[in-house]
């Protein structure tokens, strides 16, 4: 590890001393400690450990196949980490006790935590074959055990919160990227979840597009929710976050509060890395 | 004009050899699909009792000519003491064949769904046979009945096979009917002209039910 | 088991040829035929496309049957094997015309795009530009057709064409073991179809190498 590092510890969140940041509950929200992650044998994610406060908005930014991603994903155990422990409210999730041995959690129990947990995908993945009200009532209805009639209301009442309470009955296809992308925020807050993960939310989308989306992210953060965001948009991730997390390789390089490591980054491969994604 | 006069003649003789090759058709389908699909699921199971034998059965079904299959059944179950008549023969022949070339149509409809749809749900803490059920098996089956239904043309013609197992089908009828008049050409053609018929007919209305669809 | 595979295994020279001959008769009737399918003129692209059609949508037994039995006795007598291999044939140039047009559209609209702002003839641009690439293109399907070929062939035996599954007839109507027989003969054109699709795989990789090259 070269000097410039600052891969964060077990106490906190890594952030050198003096620095200002939302309020710490003793127990953060989530916890993530020593996480590894192979794929195909490769590991893509090396012992990284990081905490997030409640109502903090995290962006974890880096150049391509640093792990954000797959980071991002083993919160929510999309991808099932090869190390490290994942906690909720200082609960471990992701595996079970049996006989004094720690398994892998079975589907159920996986189920449980991630209704605890909000996710919003690259590409939307909205169900095609139903309407954006449909969408949004499907898993509090199944997942949650709502009834019919409240998951409509709050599904309406989500929809209307971003904006898209005319476009209740439209079928994803018809509705444009952008809109499909807050129809997926909307899917998501209407599970009361405790924590947002966002996993590049406008990468696909033209930039125009894209706008509505961040607009609607900005006042989620507002709101206090709790989010987590793997973002390019560095405009956003400066304007938006608490705290910028930059990874590379697997691992954490650099992170602190987000004009200062936009402004000033200590470590010489963040330097390139912002110099390359921003003119200045 | 002799020949007009010839298929006019047969015509009414060859309608209950038809309703019978629809029967086969239907019945085959009706047995075979639920076959297709539990094959699908089952030749990726995890048990190899279940794997194994579903594999054989679907690489076979598929493998094997469909005539050896309706042998198979007919000339075959007798050696275990299981005769059936030729009717019910060729359903099950022809249901196996079905439930052999479907299971490939209803895995491939599964794995067309993206793997996005299922990390969706998973996201929003949906349990395993609820994802399956709410998620992806509706929007398999969309993938899944267009080519169902150019299968269900394709055994409709495959039929025909259970001449050769004497059940009274459209084409033993004709074969009947030309054996006693010698008029060969006429009784086959007008066989061949009940097959095609139907079948363009099937095709066209699926085309233009695929159209509508596609219409915003 | 060795008994019923030596008496089988007399009908596969009649398999093999009939398939084979079929085969031919398809793939350079279906040539013409593909070609007239995609001519710009009406006259012939449509019977081009309703023979096809027709082609196809009447069961491959009917169409022998139509050629033995009727063809053969109203016009000119066939024997069992010529009667298999036309009829067969027939369709299989339906079927093949139908992968050759599949393929020559597969070649993207660049290449006659760039054939023609060289001004190639249609003839030069079809035999220099067109067809070696489409032959990759369809080389895959045309081999799994030929399979479904291998299996049709069967019904070959209904008409009395003496090849396996006619001799698997016979030898379960002499002794009462058809399912032994018959599960034989299901092998035996499983094997038979293992080096079709391994010509397949074989053609289609020297030929994606001299189109890369």
């Amino acid at each position: 590890m070269t000097a410039g590092e600052r891969p964060a510890d077990a106490s906190g969140t890594g952030r050198r001393a003096g620095e200002a940041g939302p309020d710490r509950s003793p127990v953060p929200l989530l916890r993530l400690e020593n996480i590894s992650i192979s794929y195909r044998g490769h590991e893509v994610v090396h012992e990284v450990s990081l905490d997030v406060s409640p109502g903090e908005v995290v962006a974890l930014i880096g150049p391509s196949g640093a792990g954000k991603s797959s980071l991002l994903r083993c919160v929510n155990f999309l991808e099932v980490p090869a190390a490290g422990t994942v906690y909720l409210e200082g609960r471990p999730v992701g595996f079970v006790q049996r006989r004094g041995r720690s398994v892998p959690a079975n589907a159920t129990a996986l189920a449980e935590h991630r209704r605890e947990v909000g996710m919003v995908f690259q590409n939307f993945n909205l169900f095609p074959h139903l309407t954006a009200v449909e969408n949004v009532m499907l898993a509090q209805i199944h997942s949650l055990g709502r009834s019919k009639a409240d998951a409509r209301e709050r599904a309406l009442k989500e929809l209307a919160h971003v904006g898209l309470a005319s476009h209740a009955d439209a079928k994803p296809a018809k509705c444009s990227g952008g809109q499909q992308q807050r129809i997926a925020i909307a899917r998501a807050l209407a599970m009361d979840p405790k924590l947002m993960l966002f996993d590049e939310p406008t990468s696909a989308l033209d930039p125009e597009l894209g706008i509505e989306v961040l607009t609607t992210m900005r006042r989620l953060a507002d709101e206090g929710m709790t989010m987590i965001v793997v973002t390019h948009e560095m405009h956003f991730a400066e304007e938006v976050a608490d705290r910028i997390v930059f990874m590379a390789d697997g691992r954490i390089v650099e992170q602190g509060p987000a004009r200062q490591v936009m402004r000033e980054p200590v470590h010489e491969r963040t330097k390139r890395f912002l110099a390359a994604v921003t003119d200045r | 004009m002799d020949f007009l006069r010839q298929w006019q003649q047969f015509f009414p003789q060859f309608l209950p050899g038809l309703w019978v090759t629809l029967k086969l058709t239907v019945a085959s389908l009706v047995l075979g699909f639920p076959l297709g699909a539990a094959l699908a699921v089952a030749v990726s199971s995890t048990r190899r009792v279940i794997r194994w034998p579903s594999i054989v059965l679907v690489e076979l079904g598929r493998g094997a000519p469909g005539l050896i299959v309706l042998y198979l059944v007919y000339y075959g179950l007798p050696q275990v003491g299981l005769t059936l008549p030729n009717f019910l023969a060729a359903t099950v022949a022809l249901a196996i064949t079905t439930g052999a070339y479907s299971s490939e149509i209803f895995r491939a409809g599964l794995l067309a769904v993206p793997v996005g749809q299922r990390e969706a749900s998973r996201a929003l803490g949906l349990k395993p046979f609820k994802e399956f059920r709410l998620v992806v098996l509706p929007q398999a089956l969309k993938f899944v009945i267009p080519p169902l239904i150019g299968f269900a043309i394709i055994l409709y013609q495959g039929t025909s096979l259970a001449f050769a197992i004497s059940t009274p089908e459209l084409l033993s009828r004709a074969y009947n009917a030309a054996s006693i008049t010698f008029q060969f050409t006429a009784a086959l053609t007008l066989a061949g002209a009940m097959y095609a018929v139907i079948s363009l007919l099937a095709i066209a209305l699926v085309r233009t039910g695929s159209r509508r669809d596609e219409r915003p | 088991m060795a008994r019923i595979l030596s008496i089988l295994a007399a009908g596969i020279g009649q398999t093999v040829a009939i398939t084979a001959a079929a085969f031919v008769l398809g793939a350079v009737a279906g040539f013409p035929l593909a070609l007239m399918r995609r001519s710009p003129y009406r006259v012939l692209r449509m019977p081009a496309a309703a023979v096809i059609e027709i082609l196809r949508s009447i069961p491959p037994i009917v169409w022998l049957f139509i050629v033995y039995y009727g063809i053969g006795s109203d016009v000119v007598k066939l024997s069992t094997f010529q009667g298999a291999v036309i009829g067969l044939g027939l369709i299989a140039a339906a079927y093949l015309a139908e992968i050759y047009r599949a393929g020559i559209d597969a070649v993207a609209r660049g290449q006659w795009e760039a054939a023609k702002a060289l001004a190639l003839p249609r003839r030069a641009t079809y035999q220099r530009v067109i067809l070696p690439q489409a032959l990759t293109v369809v080389t895959p399907p045309a081999a799994t057709y030929a399979i479904g070929l291998l299996k049709d062939s069967a019904i070959a035996s209904v008409i009395g064409a003496t090849d396996i599954t006619f001799r698997a007839v016979q030898e379960t109507q002499a002794n009462l073991h058809g399912l032994s027989v018959f599960a034989v003969a299901g092998l035996l054109y499983i094997a038979l179809s293992v080096p079709i699709a391994a010509v397949a795989r074989y053609t289609d990789r020297i030929l994606a190498q001299k189109v890369a090259k």
